[in-house]
């Protein structure tokens, strides 16, 4: 999916929360485009919209975020070999390989890589997990505030 | 007498200048290693080994002409902790030894301080191989024990199968919430006023914690995951309720931006196919 160009500024320019912003803008946009009848079709969207935002706001010397990156130029061109990947895959062999596949980017490296980008890895995705029931908590206050109002 | 012969800090540049013809060149190579090379070790184990090979190949010398390899490299790892036994005498401890060897790398000159140095313990394998495992292995544990950390719940677990099991599951349960939410949010709003104010103050100040169970909605998933953790909701309600003041004024700004990226932006949306796409799998955005 297309993302915004960060044209306009950032009212609070922070650290933490450049992965909020890039969620929400993004999140913006999906309510703009995709109709509401297209659930499936949005959650997929959504779903990708928050491993970006997270991706982008990770520092790109980490393999998950270039791992992450790097589909989504894939996706938007449209060439994804998704079933290639299907066949090529294995039964699970070591404890390792399951937290390989979990792992963006997880294939080609050393177990001792593969811990430290786990941690980067885990941490961002509880930072999501953050923002995104935030966001929905939000949503159902304003609702509730309509409602009453 | 060879033993209290061999001065502290030349110890084994005289073994070698004692019987270098008599070194293969694979011992030479590791000779070479030890002193200049990539990692340093103590000298009792330097020198038990370069003690160790002298003594055995000049008194093979003697008898034989030829040194068999074999031999020395064999005696080396066996009975390397016999030969420092008998070399306690002369160097009190492996502190002081680590110190000695310090001096004689200095001796040396090693310009290649870029490799991390590593010391080989007493008692221990001196192979240049397990020396490297012993690096990658305590690599390993200290990342094992960042990730204990970051885990809820993981304190007690010792052992590497069941911490990456915990792990697994961790990022698992974490993917799984993002499915989950991913598809409450698609299904809830189509509205704009999206406070984003709110949300970075409250990215400030919930930090590290992790927000699981917000609502009954959401506590059938979690529950599956022994170490959540429930932060009470009200929290994150008297945080947004503080920021409700602010909201027209976003709004107006919010719906602004949009109108500006979205003429900005003209390319049309594109018509992702998203059907085939199996719910599990992570891996495909």
């Amino acid at each position: 999916m297309k993302q915004n160009k960060n044209t306009s500024s950032n009212p609070n320019p922070r650290k933490a929360s450049m992965q909020t912003y890039h969620f929400l803008r993004s999140l913006a946009h999906i309510n703009l485009t995709t109709p509401l009848s297209a659930l499936h079709r949005r959650s997929r969207a959504i779903r990708r919209a928050a491993y970006v935002s997270m991706a982008r706001a990770a520092s790109p010397r980490r393999m998950w975020t270039r791992a992450i990156l790097g589909r989504l130029q894939l996706l938007r061109r449209g060439r994804l070999l998704r079933r290639q990947r299907s066949y090529k895959k294995k039964a699970i062999s070591t404890p390792h390989d399951k937290l390989r596949r979990l792992v963006p980017g997880g294939e080609e490296m050393d177990f001792c890589r593969l811990l430290e980008e786990t941690v980067d890895y885990a941490e961002f995705l509880s930072k999501q997990v953050r923002i995104m029931e935030s966001v929905v908590v939000m949503e159902a206050e304003s609702k509730k505030k309509e409602e009453k109002v | 007498m060879m033993v209290s012969a061999f001065g502290l800090s030349g110890g084994s540049r005289i073994s070698e200048s004692l019987c270098p013809a008599d070194f293969s060149m694979e011992e030479e190579k590791q000779m070479e290693r030890n002193f200049k090379g990539k990692k340093r070790r103590t000298l009792s184990e330097c020198a038990g080994f370069s003690l160790q090979s002298t003594i055995a190949k000049c008194a093979d010398a003697k008898e034989q002409n030829d040194v068999s390899p074999h031999f020395v490299k064999s005696s080396t790892d066996k009975d390397v902790k016999k030969q420092k036994s008998e070399l306690l005498p002369c160097y009190n401890s492996s502190k002081s030894a680590t110190e000695q060897a310090k001096e004689i790398s200095q001796d040396d000159d090693d310009p290649k301080e870029a490799y991390i140095h590593v010391r080989a313990k007493r008692g221990k394998a001196t192979n240049s191989h397990s020396l490297a495992e012993r690096v990658r292995r305590e690599k390993i544990s200290e990342r094992m024990r960042i990730l204990q950390d970051l885990v809820p719940g993981c304190s007690k677990i010792t052992g590497k199968a069941v911490m990456l099991d915990e792990i697994i599951n961790y990022v698992q349960s974490l993917q799984q919430q993002v499915e989950f939410l991913s598809m409450k949010l698609a299904a809830v709003n189509p509205e704009l006023n999206f406070d984003i104010e709110q949300n970075f103050s409250k990215a400030a100040r919930v930090g590290t914690p992790s927000v699981l169970g917000l609502s009954p909605v959401f506590s059938t998933p979690y529950a599956h995951y022994p170490g959540a953790v429930q932060i009470p909701s009200e929290m994150i309600v008297a945080a947004t309720i503080s920021q409700l003041s602010s909201i027209a004024q976003i709004e107006n700004m919010w719906d602004e931006e949009l109108q500006n990226a979205i003429q900005m932006t003209l390319i049309p949306p594109q018509q992702v196919n998203n059907s085939g796409f199996h719910v599990k799998d992570p891996k495909v955005l």
